[in-house]
């Protein structure tokens, strides 16, 4: 068996298959507004000319290096380019103006494939074991889960923790607009039949992050206070950095398999969970959000651990644990391989040629993103004048094209006036983006769990796992307010 | 340096021209590209099928045939959309049972009469599946079951006044169940719901539940549909046990805006049921367990409007209606 | 900062109040369940709270008297105005002569004054994209309600 895997993996087609998904993942990730779910839905139509294995090899290569190129931009230019990479910006993007935009990419691409690879482990060694943790997610769990979620914002609010709620909160009042699911009654949306889907998330998520940074660099590009390009050359990763981040990215890289795991949550929110734990458990917790290796490496190794994680459930079940991954259950069975448990009987050969594919695609994403380090960096070079403009044509285009409707980019340019104001008073822009992406998820989970449960509010407290993450996000929440309540008062006295 | 520059500068202007006028109408249709909007995501069940036959209907119409897909509040966004393109015969819309369903419960601006049917291309029908360890193996048993412990069966749904919640519903007030609806973003996550335990039944297509069943984990007890379901031969119909309402066909079709020219719905439709026949589409059809159901125009619409009194009537007895 | 925060904490205070009375005509939930308003009426009271403690909070920090329209407000504010013509341009010409004039406009307001460089950017740019997107990852680009 080792060997017929060996020699399916190491074949030409194959491993054209993997660089070829792993580099157009890369520029679709990078790209703002287009999503590594859009790429793999794609490329799909391509894969039907292959063999199911090397079909398969493209979309995974696609998946593992889409979550991964959303950080080129994150750091570079403080723009995600997914919103699996809206928590690297936290750091990334503040090692890039202190002109070490390298050694920020470098720590991006290796925390990326070793998130990859440690997720790539626990899906061969342990996915059957694991894989029954999906089927015990339901309303209650997701709930507790998105809550937990959201009080994290509390320790991503920067400077001020009542601004950062406030920007929270608006984003949870943002994702109330449009049909609720649970009642199908229409909320705060004018009339507009457009609204009625709510906001889209990529236009907004572009709007915030792209446009409103395109605004704010318009006042520098009249004084000229760009960023120091003198010492990129020099600044690379060193061993020591490599080091620093080893125990980060491993924990993240396990915490992001089993968020992989969970349908329904996927890279976005694992790489915000495993900021806001490596933050919570540093020695120097003060010093995240200035641009330091762990805050880069969490994230990063975080949302790449989820790509292995919704495999897990994905080849045991059958069960998509994110969007990407529910397009690839169309191409498994579009291939006739029906996950399950029989798929790794019946169909060993393709399943374990899979996994050593995952593995390589990893390996492609590493070296093709640490000998592009150079040529990513030659963005930050571009003059603001030539790069701001062509960014706000990338802003424009990518938010229609995720949706072919005009609508979604004037809510991308509204988005960008209302990320720029905020900048300006001083509000974070992170926890808008969390909200957006939880709020519809605990709100719409918690009102699904008391129609299961017939309207007991024991539901969430019988549950174990559900009980678990609620006095979790309870503790989280509440900790750093009486935190600062005690800091305050010792100040007074 | 600058006259190279200037010549480029000429070049592109014209070629931008020719892109501009290569839309100049002729006699003969089609001379452009097809867009064919789809109301719901890629990767799904709609999405693949259309895009499995762009290729072939591309060597057929002679013009390249486009997806596009506009997902959204229960696929309003899209119905929105391709109502109002222009009736040139190069805007198709893919028509699913969300054209009748969304209509009754929200306030938008169409209705499946917003559109001049083309043909109906798949039919599927719904079941009722049920998780593999319930205390029951029929039909017959469930209802039994569900009358012994009222209140204790639930139904996932992929959202309030979709089409599953409609069925449902139905299924419900035909076998005089009591029936708790519990509401999930889409089908794919009522389905997961069902093979976690956390809801009893789902009513969704045999082609949606295929791989919990295979693996096990859940069982269909009956089949929605006027015949038996070829992929399911041992499972009965809702008919065989005595419920002839309960019989639904979950159509995929396709339409043009009003006042498209007859001539043109002709060639679509020509297309399309060239297109079905085509031994690729055939395979990939058979493989994903769509079943074939060519449809003219006419009798879509005679479809629609049998389904939009059921619906409607469903919708008033949910108290769904707007 | 601090004359920007304190309106936007005052808009939020007003968009709380907008909250709370509009959740408040939405229907009722039935056994038990939660009705539709409940949520947006929890976090229109979190909001105000919020957003008044922030306005208390900030009460004592002195506002740096600064004219509204500083020269930079008004450049970005131009920069917008662009934005806005060029996607109205997408709408009515299409993206694929609206993006060249959009990139020669806003990099000449940006002080661009090299002739080759503001030809050669703007139309790479948009054939480049226009492959990309279009014949490459075979998106739909706007095409304009002209042709």
């Amino acid at each position: 068996m080792f060997v017929e895997v060996l020699l399916n993996v190491l074949s030409l087609d194959v491993l054209l298959a993997l660089v070829g998904g792993v580099a157009a993942g890369i520029a679709i990730g990078a790209m703002p507004g287009l999503t590594s779910t859009m790429g793999i839905a794609l490329l799909m139509p391509l894969t039907f000319k292959f063999e199911p294995h090397v079909g398969m090899m493209l979309l995974i290569g696609e998946f593992v290096g889409g979550i991964y190129g959303g950080s080129i931009t994150a750091i570079l230019i403080n723009t995600p380019g997914t919103s699996s990479a809206a928590a690297t910006v936290l750091d990334g993007y503040p090692m890039t103006q202190r002109g070490e935009a390298g050694r920020a990419l470098g720590i991006s691409t290796i925390a990326s494939a070793t998130g990859g690879m440690i997720s790539g482990l626990m899906l061969v060694f342990i996915a059957p074991t694991l894989a029954s943790m999906a089927l015990k997610f339901s309303a209650p769990e997701t709930f507790a889960l998105a809550f937990f979620g959201i009080s994290i914002i509390s320790s991503i609010s920067g400077k001020s923790l009542v601004k950062g709620l406030i920007s929270g909160l608006l984003g949870l009042i943002l994702a109330l607009v449009g049909m609720d699911n649970i009642s199908g009654f229409t909320r705060f949306t004018f009339g507009s039949i457009f609204l009625m889907n709510g906001l889209s998330f990529i236009p907004v998520l572009v709007g915030l992050f792209a446009m409103s940074q395109c605004l704010l660099s318009i006042e520098d590009l009249f004084t000229n206070n760009s960023v120091d390009t003198t010492n990129i050359k020099r600044a690379k990763i060193s061993m020591k950095d490599f080091l620093k981040i080893l125990p980060t990215m491993i924990r993240s890289g396990i915490t992001g398999t089993f968020i992989g795991i969970i349908p329904g949550a996927g890279g976005d929110i694992s790489a915000f969970v495993s900021y806001d734990l490596e933050k919570r458990f540093s020695k120097h917790p003060e010093k995240f959000g200035t641009g330091i290796p762990e805050g880069i490496a969490a994230p990063e190794a975080s949302n790449n651990g989820t790509t292995g994680g919704a495999l897990i459930p994905l080849l045991t079940l059958g069960i998509p644990g994110d969007s990407n991954t529910a397009v690839m259950l169309g191409a498994l069975m579009m291939h006739n391989l029906t996950p399950g448990p029989q798929l790794f009987i019946e169909h060993a050969l393709t399943v374990n040629t899979l996994f050593a594919g995952f593995f390589i695609a990893n390996l492609v994403m590493l070296i093709l993103g640490l000998s592009n380090v150079k040529n990513f960096v030659k963005i930050v070079n571009i003059p603001k004048n030539l790069l701001v403009p062509v960014v706000m044509v990338l802003c424009v285009i990518g938010s229609f094209a995720i949706n072919s409707n005009f609508n979604d980019v004037i809510v991308m340019f509204l988005a960008g006036i209302l990320g720029y104001i905020l900048a300006k008073g001083g509000f974070p822009l992170s926890p808008i983006v969390l909200a957006l992406i939880l709020g519809p998820m605990a709100e719409g989970n918690f009102r699904r769990s008391l129609v299961m449960s017939r309207g007991s509010y024991s539901i969430f407290f019988t549950r174990p796992i559900a009980a678990t993450f609620i006095i979790i996000a309870l503790v989280s929440l509440f900790f750093p307010i009486i935190k600062s309540m005690f800091a305050k008062r010792k100040e007074a006295a | 340096m600058k006259k190279m520059l200037l010549a480029l500068l000429l070049l592109t202007t014209l070629s931008l021209s020719l892109f501009a006028q290569g839309g100049a109408e002729q006699a003969t249709y089609p001379t452009k590209p097809i867009t064919i909007t789809i109301p719901v995501s890629a990767g799904g069940g709609t999405d693949l099928l259309v895009r499995s036959m762009t290729g072939v209907l591309k060597d057929i119409l002679g013009q390249t045939v486009n997806v596009v897909n506009k997902p959204g509040a229960g696929a309003a966004i899209g119905y929105a959309a391709g109502a109002s393109d222009k009736p040139d015969g190069y805007s198709v819309t893919s028509m699913l049972a969300e054209l009748i369903t969304t209509p009754q419960v929200a306030q938008v601006n169409f209705s499946y009469e917003s559109f001049i049917p083309v043909c109906n291309i798949n039919s599927e029908c719904a079941t009722i599946t049920v998780r593999a360890d319930a205390p029951y193996d029929t039909l017959e048993e469930m209802i039994a079951y569900a009358k012994a412990n009222p209140g204790s069966i639930s139904f996932g749904n992929s959202g309030v006044g979709g089409i599953w919640h409609f069925i449902a519903a139905a299924v419900a007030s035909s076998t005089g169940m009591e029936v708790t609806h519990v509401p999930f973003e889409g089908g794919g996550t009522a389905v997961t719901a069902l093979a976690g335990g956390h809801v009893d039944a789902v009513p969704v297509t045999p082609q949606e539940v295929e791989v919990q069943v295979k693996a096990g984990r859940a069982k269909v007890l009956a089949v929605l549909a006027p015949e038996r379901v070829a992929s399911l031969p041992n499972v009965p119909t809702a008919k065989e046990l005595g419920y002839d309402d309960l019989s639904f066909s979950i159509f995929r079709g396709f339409g043009v805006p009003l006042n498209t020219p007859d001539h043109i719905v002709q060639t679509l439709s020509n297309a399309f049921e060239k297109a079905l026949a085509d031994p690729a589409v055939t395979k990939f059809m058979e493989e994903r367990h769509f079943t074939k159901d060519f449809q003219t125009g006419a009798e879509l619409g005679e479809l629609m409007a049998r389904e939009e009194k059921i619906y409607a009537e469903m919708a008033k007895q949910l108290g769904l209606k707007k | 900062m601090t004359t920007i925060s304190r309106i936007f904490s005052s808009a939020m205070i007003a968009l709380g109040l907008y909250v709370i009375l509009t959740a408040r005509t939405f229907p009722e939930g039935t056994g038990g369940v939660l009705g539709p308003g409940f949520f947006p009426i929890l976090l229109g009271i979190l909001l105000i709270g919020l957003s008044a403690l922030q306005l208390f909070n900030t009460r004592k920090e002195k506002a740096v008297a600064t004219a509204f329209l500083t020269e930079s407000t008004k450049r970005v504010l131009f920069a917008c105005l662009i934005i806005i013509g060029y996607m109205a341009g997408i709408a009515i010409l299409g993206f694929l002569i609206s993006t060249p004039l959009f990139l020669f406009g806003i990099m000449w307001f940006f002080s661009v004054r090299k002739w080759s460089t503001l030809l050669i950017s703007s139309i790479a740019t948009t054939a480049v994209l226009y492959f990309v997107f279009l014949k490459f990852l075979s998106v739909s680009l706007p095409a304009g309600i002209l042709f």
